[in-house]
């Protein structure tokens, strides 16, 4: 299989050279080098002396050094110190691609998965490792990958995918990854926490399998254009992309609505970049006269009957230190056994992880045909260049590009919608969640959360209540899993199984007496959540 | 190098986009005259006069929707055209857009003139703002509207006069002001797309309580309060939908309600009078002969009072006076007691 990704290494050093020239550039054209110095030498001051150093561009002591030094230096000698640090910042930030890492990733990541997957079959070890198909099938079981993918196999060969993912897990990264596998769709690169590089196994793979790192820790101007002109280059380049728009994992377990749309407006630029080479228009890199491929974005919904982190994430969600740990370093996802329980637990059931690939859309959130043509909301098509016109001829305007990239964050938002896929943890959260807000009538979040109470629950009644939900969501147009989509009765199994499986308090537990109740009413929030994002009431 | 001039386009053939017209015409002219004066319109199509069908029937909004047929040669024109101006019935527009859309694309800027909102479109009751039709209907993204204290009269003889354009696209509202601004017509811009047209399809339940006030003689006081509190009520609901208060106390709230309570002839203001005399909704409408918004204003803004939870006092009273259950005499002791609030 070819894929773009294959020629990085090849490139990587071009890669490197435009993207720091670039955002050089348009630094210079925005300030001053010594206020530009000055503000990024504070910001990294401040920042280093708050937290702890992990893999620096500059030690705190640099940045001090440099600091003292801007006051007394030429102009073409602060030119030039701006440049070094917009290089090290763009050497820092840009990833790397290895076929054989790849090749062995396909290979071992599956496999350790199946093995991980089939717990019970344990004893038959050296058959499995002998008959790896076998695995991926079971494995496939386990994992399910829907949508457009027909479309999406055709339009990679004539264009740039830019998936954005909803983002729930940290192992929504390597499960993107191998959902792409699955999708027959090429590798991707894509932007990834510079904390989870720390891992020494992780970071040699996402080092070598087209990840770019992301300090969210670093907020100065310099690094932002560095990361955004990084990203415009590649997509120029071709090379197939991956955002989380939703910015973080999301922490309440709703289904974002708010997307962060900077890294994903690059994909914009570079389409309008696109259509001035081809009118041989001046552009920001004389380096680069390539043809640029059109761009598509594909909304992916990472859907997950049990979420490995939920306890955490919930946690942090409701004491509302959200932004004060923005990066949580101590989840389950650190804990090995945590995530080996996980793994077992999640992955035993059929459909427990379903990817959905949304329709593709261009860049400004039209859809697109099967040959990748925009359409109008009517299906007619439309000259999607038209849209970058001014006085006939594209250009880049700011503040319409910025609107622009609002629309295309309401269409991503649509889709997120449309294709969010409902496992039975969700419906029966859902309906514990109601049965709460029933027993304790105008209590807030917090009260509904810790008031005391006897909840016992015939599963007769919660049957009943669980064939409306599924049919009112069904009517609604939503998806289903493949476990909630079953009899009301494999749903409620489903969903009990699966809390019982994982989590050290369920969300919803059966009692000795066949009776059903609350547990962990956190847990209960963040899972119904799902379904409450929708806007579905019950 | 020479100014760019962009070529407009006005759709719609009632008196307001008439008087749209000779104005961009007179620029054109004007321009004409100043060969290096930049931003002015140098082509105008001619507006496209849409016309109903014998089959459409009466004015009602139900039986009229789509029944608009345009001549196809200067539809085509509107290819060529870099700002489309719309200022047709409300009841018309679908039908408008539908004809004309397969003429359009996306480097096009279009500005609605239009103080209403857009016919239901199903039994659900749910009105939805003009340029959200217009995004749904044709490839056009970048959409405005505009409002403002500005009668066809202004235009035509020339009177000093201001329109507000409202968009989210800072070079929406930047062309508005390059073609329509003139030595009698003074064009401000702002982001709040939505506040503007709320406001200005907000008006027509004030002209209506206008025409009330004048015929009960109810004096200029009244007419402050109308004017006043009425902004207030409807920049909840401008709120409630995405919109800035501020809005509300501009050219496009408080603007334009005072010239819709001045009595110079809007139909609102007319059904107004008529009820004032005794008649009931349905017996107004059919003396009148015009189309009116304000009843349909008011029940959208009673349907989104009860979704967000809004206190509207005039809208309430005037959905009682329509049904039957309040008389008119009584409407404006109800008002004046409706409890005490905060300003």
């Amino acid at each position: 299989m070819d894929y773009p990704l294959l020629r990085f290494p090849r490139e990587r050093a071009a890669i490197v050279r435009e993207t720091a020239q670039r955002a050089l550039d348009v630094l210079l054209a925005r300030g001053a080098p010594e206020y530009l110095l000055n503000d990024t030498c504070l910001a990294e001051i401040r920042r280093l002396g708050e937290s702890a150093a992990q893999e620096e561009v500059r030690s705190l002591g640099e940045w001090r050094r440099m600091w003292r030094q801007i006051g007394g230096m030429s102009a073409s000698k602060r030119v030039d110190m701006l440049a070094q640090i917009v290089h090290d910042f763009t050497e820092d930030v840009a990833g790397g691609f290895s076929a054989p890492v790849y090749g062995l990733a396909t290979q071992v990541l599956p496999t350790a998965l199946g093995l991980l997957l089939t717990p019970e079959r344990l004893p038959k070890l050296a058959e499995h490792l002998f008959s790896p198909s076998k695995l991926l099938a079971l494995l496939r079981q386990r994992m399910q990958v829907t949508g457009e993918l027909g479309t999406l196999q055709r339009l990679c060969k004539q264009g740039t995918l830019v998936c954005v993912p909803t983002h729930l897990s940290n192992l929504d990264s390597p499960v993107m990854g191998y959902a792409l596998q699955l999708a027959e769709l090429p590798p991707s690169t894509y932007g990834a926490g510079k904390n989870l590089f720390t891992n020494p196994v992780l970071g040699f793979f996402m080092r070598n399998l087209g990840a770019y790192r992301v300090d969210r820790r670093v907020r100065h101007e310099l690094y932002k254009d560095v990361l955004k002109t990084y990203s415009q280059v590649i997509l120029e380049r071709g090379y197939h992309s991956m955002f989380f728009p939703g910015g973080t994992r999301s922490r309440s377990g709703r289904v974002e609505s708010h997307l962060k749309l900077g890294l994903l407006g690059t994909a914009l630029t570079a389409t309008i970049e696109r259509y001035r080479r081809q009118r041989n228009l001046p552009g920001p890199s004389a380096a680069s006269t390539a043809d640029i491929p059109p761009i598509y974005i594909v909304p992916v919904t990472i859907n997950l009957q049990l979420v490995l982190e939920a306890e955490t994430l919930i946690g942090d969600y409701l004491k509302e230190t959200g932004k004060s740990r923005f990066i949580i370093e101590d989840d389950e996802s650190t804990q090995v056994r945590r995530m080996m329980q996980f793994i077992r637990s999640t992955m035993t059931h059929a459909g427990a992880v379903v990817i959905r690939f949304g329709a593709p859309m261009d860049v400004l959130g039209n859809p697109v045909d099967a040959d990748g043509r925009s359409l109008d909301p009517q299906g007619r098509l439309v000259d999607l260049a038209r849209y970058f016109w001014v006085r006939g001829e594209p250009a880049h305007v700011p503040q319409r590009d910025a609107e622009y990239m609002n629309d295309t964050g309401a269409a991503i938002g649509r889709s997120y919608r449309q294709n969010t896929v409902l496992m039975p943890t969700h419906l029966l959260a859902s309906l514990f969640w109601r049965y709460l807000g029933l027993m304790l009538p105008g209590l807030d979040l917090f009260r509904r959360l810790r008031q005391p109470i006897e909840m016992s629950m015939e599963p007769a009644a919660v049957l009943a209540d669980l064939a409306d939900l599924q049919e009112r969501l069904r009517a609604r147009g939503h998806v289903l899993g493949p476990l909630a989509d079953g009899s009301a009765a494999e749903a409620l199994e489903a969903g009990l199984t699966a809390f019982a499986s994982y989590h050290s308090e369920p969300a919803v537990v059966r009692t000795a007496d066949g009776k059903l109740t609350v547990g962990d009413r956190q847990l209960l929030y963040y899972y119904q959540n799902r379904i409450d994002s929708l806007g579905v009431s019950l | 190098m020479s100014p760019h001039r962009p070529t407009i386009a006005v759709l719609g053939g009632g008196r307001w986009a008439r008087a749209l017209w000779a104005m961009l015409h007179r620029h054109r002219d004007e321009a004409a005259a100043q060969p290096d004066a930049p931003g002015r319109a140098t082509m105008v199509i001619d507006r496209l006069m849409y016309h109903r069908p014998a089959t459409a029937g009466s004015l009602s909004t139900d039986e009229a929707r789509g029944a608009v047929e345009l001549p196809s040669e200067p539809i085509e024109q509107l290819a060529h055209a870099d700002l489309i101006i719309l200022a047709a019935p409300a009841f018309a527009v679908r039908g408008i857009l539908r004809q004309a859309s397969a003429h359009l694309h996306g480097a096009q800027v279009l500005i609605h003139a239009i103080g209403s909102l857009a016919p239901e479109e199903d039994d659900k009751g749910q009105r939805r703002l003009l340029t959200d039709v217009i995004v749904a209907e044709t490839p056009i993204r970048r959409v405005g509207v505009l409002a403002g204290p500005a009668l066809p009269q202004d235009l035509e003889e020339q009177r000093p006069a201001a329109l507000i354009c409202g968009s989210r696209f800072d070079d929406v509202g930047q062309l508005a002001y390059d073609c329509l601004s003139g030595p009698r017509l003074r064009v401000y811009t702002t982001r709040d797309q939505i506040g503007v047209e709320v406001a200005r399809a907000a008006v027509s339940p004030i002209a209506l309580c206008g025409g009330l006030a004048s015929t009960l003689e109810l004096g200029i006081a009244a007419r402050s309060i109308l004017v006043t509190r009425g902004a207030a009520e409807m920049s909840r609901i401008g709120v409630a939908l995405g919109g800035q208060e501020k809005t509300f106390f501009g050219l496009a709230g408080i603007g334009e309600m005072i010239v819709a309570t001045d009595g110079r002839g809007s139909a609102d203001y007319e059904l107004g009078r008529l009820l004032a005399t005794g008649h009931s909704l349905a017996d107004a409408q059919v003396k009148l002969a015009r189309i009116c918004d304000a009843p349909s204003m008011v029940a959208e803004a009673t349907r989104l009072a009860a979704i967000h939870q809004l206190r509207l006092p005039i809208c309430h009273a005037l959905a009682r006076l329509f049904s039957g259950e309040l008389h008119i005499r009584d409407m404006v002791s109800v008002l004046i007691k409706s409890g005490n609030h905060a300003e």
